[in-house]
């Protein structure tokens, strides 16, 4: 007779061998579920995703690729604006046109653009695809999506991976753990169903990449549908780009203020979520004066042509005070850091004019010169109202302690720029 | 001992002043003469000059011994087309026309004490500027070579000059041109330093800026005046005319972008930098406000800046 307790040990390793069993079945056939269901999308969908190819009119030749897909029943393609910025800009030297994955090819016309969230509309396909489903609902933190595009000409792929949420910043991003490629720029993510999250937009390398969100194809589409293909781009982006920044620049100026610590001044402390800061403390022993710098920026940018970009903000703050340095010396290392200022953003000379700059020595509330400020400001071309500013504001005492704090910000207008260094001279300050 | 001659050009500048050997003397082209005309108008021997009795000056035409002329102590003769004016030694000297003035006090200058002398001031200055724009450390060996490094390249320069002198005029002038160059370098650093100290505290840096440009090509041009004369044989006006070309380009050069705007297109932004503490002395403050509503008008020019083609 076998004793009751190992009678129950027994019974208790056949249960949970079962349960294991059991357990394991389940888990492959959810995997083989998942594998089905990504084959499957692939198998319906692919005819649906295009590659995009800007081709260069004097060789007949692609210039460059990216990926996109068919949005409505029209035959409507949703790119990336990057896809096509080169169109945009010089639109005789380039046309746009499109290849299936059973390699039909066709033309296609520029038809809206969205440059803040960089997403463009193309029409005139005669492939009769099935559309893609836009989601209604964005997936839940960590549910698997999957990426489709043409990375680096290779032909059609899928890409699994994991949807992380928009992380809050200046510019609504899906970030896609997954790893996107050049080539799949403009491409659809989808959920489970099958249905587009978004559009793959931009990788920062190591499976971190971005999509973006669907919401913002959405009301592209809805726009389109309005007031039908756009014929003045220029305009378009300068409607669009206003808006974003004077959305950004409010939503700065709403808040209040954290202010940190510089030295004996005051700077700008992070502006959550939009601004974010770093520290640097140079305290190298052979230098005879000791430095503390920090820098505060925006993490997107808003690209529009190859060397022109915009739509970033800049914070800059730098303390000196002399060790052991005299005052012509001290003097000079000032005059160093107060000279070092650069525009923040690239932009060529056919997109912006040549900064126009104003200095004037500033006297604080004693009526005494205490400090000096330079306002340097470069017009767009192509923009009407929208300018880079640079600011720079200094000063020195006794030879022996110096505060600069600088801010550069990209693509803005004039009330915005007003506001904001109102507000950035009231909070950046030292009372000496 | 004869009579002074002076000679003119065409244009009635004084070429020359040459004293005769006796009070009878021929004058021409040729090298048998007493007193050489280098004048495609003037015949290989063409005349005759001797003194008469009254103490005047009688003038005798080689291939026509009979046609005579006179002339007083003093007066012009044309000869081809080269212009003389014979002067007996009792002739008060009245017109003090000494074209070599300048040369003469540039060539005394070029003394050894005064090069020596200039040398280590320009060396100090040198040494002061590396001293003020280091900012760890004091490391006198490589303030040292600096120093040297410049008076080195001053030697260099001046050098270059003396060489040329040398080809053209057959005389180096080493010590003249050492002693301009160093002149010019430690007054135009000792203005530099100046124009820094007064000019980028004001409102308006352009102001100060512009006459930083000018002075920089009138230096300039001073200098090259100054090598040329005693370096060359060319002609003053030749002289001052390149003294005068290189001068504007420099002035044109520096301010390039203030006049005539030949920078159209700079990512860099320019501004001055500098704030001493001379900032409270020169210039008053304007407040924040002011500064902030002073930013609208750029946002104008920088609108017109968009407009220039490039």
């Amino acid at each position: 007779m076998v004793p009751k307790l190992l009678k129950t040990t027994l019974m208790t390793r056949l249960l949970i061998n079962i349960l294991i069993f059991y357990f394991l079945l389940f888990l492959s056939l959810l995997a083989s579920a998942q594998s089905i269901d990504s084959s499957l999308l692939f198998s319906k969908l692919h005819d649906s995703v295009f590659q995009i190819r800007i081709i260069d009119i004097a060789s007949n030749q692609k210039s460059s690729t990216g990926t996109g897909f068919v949005v409505d029943s029209n035959g409507s393609v949703a790119t990336n604006y990057h896809v096509v910025a080169n169109y945009i800009e010089r639109p005789e030297k380039f046309r746009i046109e499109y290849e299936t994955d059973s390699g039909k090819q066709g033309v296609l016309t520029l038809v809206d653009v969205d440059v803040v969230n960089d997403l463009a509309l193309l029409a005139g396909t005669d492939v009769m695809s099935q559309p893609f489903v836009l989601a209604e609902n964005m997936p839940a933190k960590g549910q698997p999506i999957y990426s489709m595009g043409y990375p680096l000409d290779l032909g059609i792929t899928v890409i699994p991976g994991t949807y992380n949420g928009i992380p809050s910043a200046s510019i609504d991003r899906v970030h896609f753990s997954g790893s996107l490629n050049s080539g799949m720029s403009g491409g659809p993510s989808m959920n489970g169903a099958g249905h587009v999250v978004g559009s793959n937009v931009a990788t920062a390398g190591n499976q971190v990449s971005f999509l973006v969100p669907v919401a913002a194809l959405k009301n592209l589409l809805a726009h389109y549908y309005a007031n039908d293909a756009v014929t003045d781009f220029d305009q378009r982006m300068t409607e669009q780009l206003t808006r974003q920044q004077a959305q950004l620049i409010n939503s700065i100026l709403a808040q209040d203020w954290l202010t940190n610590p510089i030295g004996e001044a005051t700077a700008v402390g992070e502006i959550p979520p939009f601004i974010k800061c770093w520290g640097y403390t140079d305290d190298n022993k052979k230098n005879l004066f000791n430095s503390v710098s920090k820098r505060c920026e925006t993490e997107q940018d808003i690209y529009i042509a190859h060397n022109f970009r915009t739509g970033k903000l800049e914070l800059e703050f730098f303390w000196l005070e002399s060790v052991e340095l005299d005052k012509w010396r001290f003097g000079q290392e000032y005059k160093n850091v107060f000279s070092s200022f650069m525009p923040g953003n690239r932009a060529s000379s056919d997109d912006v004019g040549n900064f126009a700059c104003q200095q004037k020595l500033i006297s604080g509330s004693n009526s005494k010169v205490d400090s000096k400020a330079v306002f340097c400001t470069r017009a767009y071309k192509h923009f009407n109202g929208l300018y880079d500013v640079l600011f720079v504001q200094g000063s020195i005492a006794n030879s022996t302690k110096a505060f600069v704090s600088h801010f550069t910000l990209s693509g803005v207008g004039i009330d915005e720029t007003t506001k904001f260094m109102r507000q950035f001279m009231k909070v950046a300050q030292w009372d000496q | 001992m004869g009579p002074v001659i002076e000679i003119y050009s065409r244009a009635g500048r004084l070429l020359s002043r040459q004293r005769m050997p006796s009070d009878s003397f021929t004058v021409g082209r040729g090298y048998s003469n007493d007193l050489l005309l280098d004048d495609p108008y003037v015949k290989s021997e063409h005349m005759h000059i001797m003194a008469n009795e009254y103490g005047d000056w009688r003038i005798v035409d080689v291939d026509i011994p009979y046609q005579e002329a006179v002339v007083k102590s003093g007066e012009e003769l044309l000869v081809g087309k080269t212009r003389l004016k014979i002067f007996d030694h009792s002739y008060a000297v009245a017109p003090a026309r000494n074209v070599n003035d300048f040369e003469s006090s540039l060539i005394s200058s070029g003394r050894l004490v005064t090069c020596v002398g200039l040398m280590l001031l320009a060396m100090l200055l040198q040494a002061i500027e590396a001293y003020i724009s280091s900012s760890s450390e004091v490391r006198w060996t490589i303030i040292f070579s600096e120093a040297l490094i410049a008076g080195a390249s001053f030697i260099i320069v001046a050098g270059f000059w003396a060489l040329l002198s040398r080809l053209l005029r057959h005389e180096e002038r080493f010590l003249s041109l050492l002693v301009l160059l160093l002149k010019v370098s430690v007054f135009m650093w000792l203005f530099d330093m100046l124009i820094s100290l007064i000019g980028f505290n004001l409102n308006d840096p352009d102001v100060i800026f512009v006459i930083g440009a000018l002075f920089a090509g009138f230096v300039t041009a001073y200098y090259i005046y100054a090598c040329l004369v005693l370096v060359t044989l060319l002609s003053r006006r030749i002289q001052s005319i390149a003294a005068l070309v290189a001068g504007i380009m420099v002035t044109l050069l520096i301010s390039a972008d203030l006049v005539i705007g030949l920078d159209k297109f700079s990512a860099r932004v320019s501004y001055s930098g500098s704030m001493y503490p001379a900032a409270v002395v020169v210039a008053d403050g304007v407040t924040t406000e002011d500064f902030i509503d002073g930013t609208i008008e750029m946002f104008f020019q920088a609108d017109e800046n968009k407009l220039v083609s490039f």
